[in-house]
């Protein structure tokens, strides 16, 4: 009897030690898997940043981590499971234009960027507007005296129009003073592929999106909205300094419920850092044609409001506010 | 050319590529054979595995599964009356209806040998004409999809079972069905209720799964007292070569519908196959036939998702573009290798795009190969007493539901879906018809409103060479019958009155 129960024993005492020796069990993190919500479906700019990230984010977490694809309602399904999740960082949610937007264009979006804490911002490329290889639309210039000529005869193509893709382009607009037709597309990548089949003038697609018809030349960007070249892009204009400038960026960034206690915070802070600094990430990332813009925690948090009343002006001054 | 083509078949015919597209081809028809478990997801799961891989082995294991996947669908749809992928829905009507009347094992092979035909026949267009498919597919604007999507919705008429009107109440509510959640144009809220599952439109799988399959297992567990014996024969495999003759004609069109509606941008095998089920019907010589389980019934639309394949290939290799979700992740597979799909790929890399094209080619051997070897063994599912049956494909429905976006509101929307299959089967509603309301509609409405904008209130416009040709094909079957009903009738009227003035 006196020997019933050697190995539990023993095992409460080992376990004991081990606890003696780290932190306090309950603030152990990450006690399981990861799990980082996709708000959109696969194959998307999203998911593509979001697979990247989990592949290389795990060495620097200390744990293991999966993606879940929780697509749907324009991102309020993903977003508002991450948002929802108890807050102990074990459910993180891919923070992208849509939180920031859609709040301010879509009637009863359940979440915006308030309902997280920021973690990091991995990524934000501008927005640009491009033409076909065969149009008379040299440069922006051209398209702006084309547009002019015939008020709303020129078909611009774009995504959605809850998203940052057709309020950068509306708001261009407002700002060079011009009407064109707005074709709203599936996203960017429908509206690039009407404009090589010729069915729209020009189209709006971030810079990551535009890059590889670019590079086959099959389309030719007339300006990149930004405040600083586009690095993938040498010797697209940039409209900074012009009249019709708008800084409009995707971006994609990591989240946390909010809640979440500042010790595990800082930690996802700091794995995000590295992972983001992490040369084989940097070199995947830049496949795709992006570049890493890294911005942590709460300075990130500030951006994202800015964000967020930036894009509420643009939609109630393109008309389309969400009541 | 040809010693670049040559080059391709010895690259592939290694062993170490071979085992990999065998492999791939076996998961994907699992995968596609598991309700729930789409084509895009098979080849989601799989994608950041192949990343570490050459690239040549990393490609052709998507492939592979995205050729098997497709096929997969239609064994589900066939044994068990659920649409294992969205683009097997038209090959429940009659595969289904046909594995009941005990030759579960005839329709396996007639998909089997239909999906071959049209993978092969998609396979040589992406190979000979790619550059002109990819270029007519290009010219498809807002004009071209709106009456394309009318064409596809005519596919109604065809899987109505007999009532045309009952079909058309069907379609009308699933476009109903079809336009809850946000919409993805403007961004306005419709029917969701403010409920976060709803918003994103009703789950198109999930809501496939519970009207096929549930009513099916409700009505099995009614009949399980009448302990009914099933056929335990497993019936040949191969029809009589004079069956598979026949059918040539009907897989030759489907193969070329599915190839150019694979190319097109935006529309996949799931059109395809319904566009090629609806024309099958049309120029059958035996239309009253279609839906009682024929053979053509299950060769045009497996020939037509399978010509898919192939055709969706073409605009991503020729031009860089992703026409759909799965060849948007094969794009990205492309990208991880540091190739760029596009103009410059046959010329930077004309070897890789052989291989692809003898790949393509020798997984659709492996399919032909499993379905063939598999049907016997598939076709065994029919043995299983109802008793036992019923109650796996429900949990089948309940797991292939939820684990398509790990959301129990699917599992819900699955549910409620079965119980208004299980009542329209009741009063006598054609479920496919339903199923296209839901797939078509939205292209329907998204594709009007950007048509509206584009032809900026100038109606005429609205018919552009390509645009009415496909009208014309879509109301063709409906004119036709009425011009031959009228013109007999009008003789038949000239002799009464002629036998009138001489009485």
């Amino acid at each position: 009897m006196r020997n019933a129960h050697p190995i539990p024993f023993a095992a409460v005492l080992l376990a004991t030690a081990a606890m003696a020796f780290s932190v306090p069990a309950d603030a152990k993190f990450p006690r399981k898997p990861v799990e980082l919500v996709i708000p959109f479906a696969q194959g998307g700019g999203t998911d593509r940043v979001g697979r990247m990230f989990a592949d290389h984010a795990p060495k620097y977490l200390g744990g293991s981590m999966f993606v879940s694809n929780r697509t749907g309602g324009s991102g309020a399904v993903g977003f508002a499971h991450g948002a929802q999740a108890r807050p102990d960082g074990h459910v993180l949610t891919m923070a992208v234009t849509t939180l920031v937007t859609a709040p301010s264009t879509v009637a009863g979006y359940p979440v915006d960027h308030s309902s997280f804490a920021p973690v990091c911002l991995l990524a934000a490329l501008p927005m640009t507007l491009s033409v076909g290889v065969d149009s008379p639309h040299k440069t922006i210039e051209d398209f702006m005296a084309a547009a002019g000529k015939q008020p709303g005869a020129l078909k611009v193509g774009t995504a959605g129009a809850a998203t940052n893709n057709y309020l950068a382009g509306v708001a261009f607009a407002k700002k060079a003073g011009i009407e064109a037709t707005f074709v709203p597309y599936g996203g960017a990548g429908p509206a690039l592929v009407a404009l090589l089949g010729g069915h729209v003038d020009a189209a709006m697609a971030d810079a990551s999106e535009a890059l590889p018809y670019l590079q086959g030349k099959q389309l030719r960007t007339l300006v990149a909205f930004s405040d600083a070249p586009v690095s993938s892009m040498p010797g697209v204009p940039i409209s900074a300094g012009k009249p019709y400038h708008v800084n409009v960026a995707s971006f994609r960034g990591i989240a946390a419920p909010k809640g979440t206690p500042k010790p595990i915070l800082s930690q996802l802070v700091s794995a995000c850092e590295k992972t983001a600094k992490d040369p084989a990430f940097i070199e995947q990332m830049g496949k795709f044609g992006m570049e890493v813009n890294l911005m942590l925690g709460d300075k990130f948090g500030e951006w994202l409001r800015e964000q967020h009343e930036t894009y509420a002006q643009a939609a109630k001054s393109a008309g389309i506010a969400a009541k | 050319m040809g010693e670049l083509f040559l080059q391709g078949v010895g690259a592939i015919l290694q062993p170490d590529i071979l085992l990999i597209l065998f492999g791939s081809v076996a998961v994907g028809i699992i995968g596609g054979a598991l309700p729930g478990i789409s084509a895009t997801m098979s080849v989601a799961v799989v994608s950041p595995l192949t990343f570490a891989m050459e690239p040549l082995p990393g490609i052709m294991a998507l492939l592979g599964i995205y050729t098997g996947a497709v096929y997969g669908g239609s064994i589900s749809a066939i044994l068990l009356g659920i649409p294992g992928t969205p683009g097997a829905v038209a090959t429940v009507m009659d595969g289904y209806t046909m594995g009941r009347r005990g030759q579960a094992g005839r329709a396996l092979g007639i998909a089997t040998l239909s999906s071959f035909f049209g993978g092969v026949f998609s396979v040589l267009a992406l190979g000979l004409l790619a550059y002109p498919i990819a270029g007519f597919a290009l010219s498809f604007g807002p004009r071209e999809y709106l009456a394309l999507a009318f064409f596809a919705l005519t596919a109604v008429a065809a899987l109505s079972g007999g009532s045309a009107l009952k079909g058309g109440v069907a379609a009308l509510m699933g476009m109903f069905f079809a336009t809850i959640g946000i919409d993805e144009m403007y961004g306005t809220s419709r029917f969701h209720f403010g409920q976060l599952g709803l918003m994103g439109g009703i789950p198109f799988i999930p809501a496939i799964i519970g009207l096929f399959a549930v009513p099916e297992t409700l009505a099995a567990i009614q009949g399980i007292s009448a302990v009914r014996r099933r056929s335990l024969q497993v019936s040949r495999i191969l029809p009589e070569r004079s069956a598979l003759v026949a059918l040539l004609p009907a897989q030759l069109r489907s193969s070329i519908i599915g190839t150019i509606v694979g190319a097109v941008p935006g529309t996949g095998s799931d059109i395809a196959a319904i566009v090629a089920y609806s024309q099958g019907k049309n120029l059958s010589r035996a239309p009253e036939t279609f839906g009682t389980g024929c053979d053509e019934g299950i060769a045009c639309p497996e020939s037509g998702n399978n010509a898919a394949v192939g055709g969706t290939m073409i605009p991503l290799l020729t031009l860089g573009i992703p026409g759909g979700a799965v060849t948007a992740i094969i794009l990205g597979a492309f990208m991880t290798h540091d190739l760029r799909p596009g103009p410059l790929l046959l010329q930077n890399n004309a070897d890789l795009v052989y291989q692809i094209f003898v790949g393509m080619f020798v997984a659709n051997l492996a399919m032909l190969l499993f379905g063939l070897l598999g049907a016997r063994v598939f076709a065994r599912v029919i043995q299983i007493p109802e008793a036992m049956l019923a109650p796996i494909v429900l949990l089948l429905c309940v797991v292939g539901a939820y684990a398509l976006n790990n959301n129990v509101f699917d599992v819900y929307v699955m549910a409620a879906a079965g119980l208004l299959g299980y009542a329209m089967v009741r009063v006598g509603l054609p479920r496919a018809p339903l199923v296209i309301g839901l797939i078509v509609g939205p292209m329907v409405e998204r594709e009007l409103t950007r048509t509206i904008l584009v032809i900026r209130g100038d109606w005429l416009q609205l018919f552009t060479p390509t645009s009415t040709v496909i009208w014309i094909l879509a109301a063709l079957p409906f004119v036709v019958p009425l011009v031959r009903r009228l013109l007999p009738r009008g003789r038949r009227r000239a002799r009464l009155t002629a036998a009138g003035n001489a009485d």
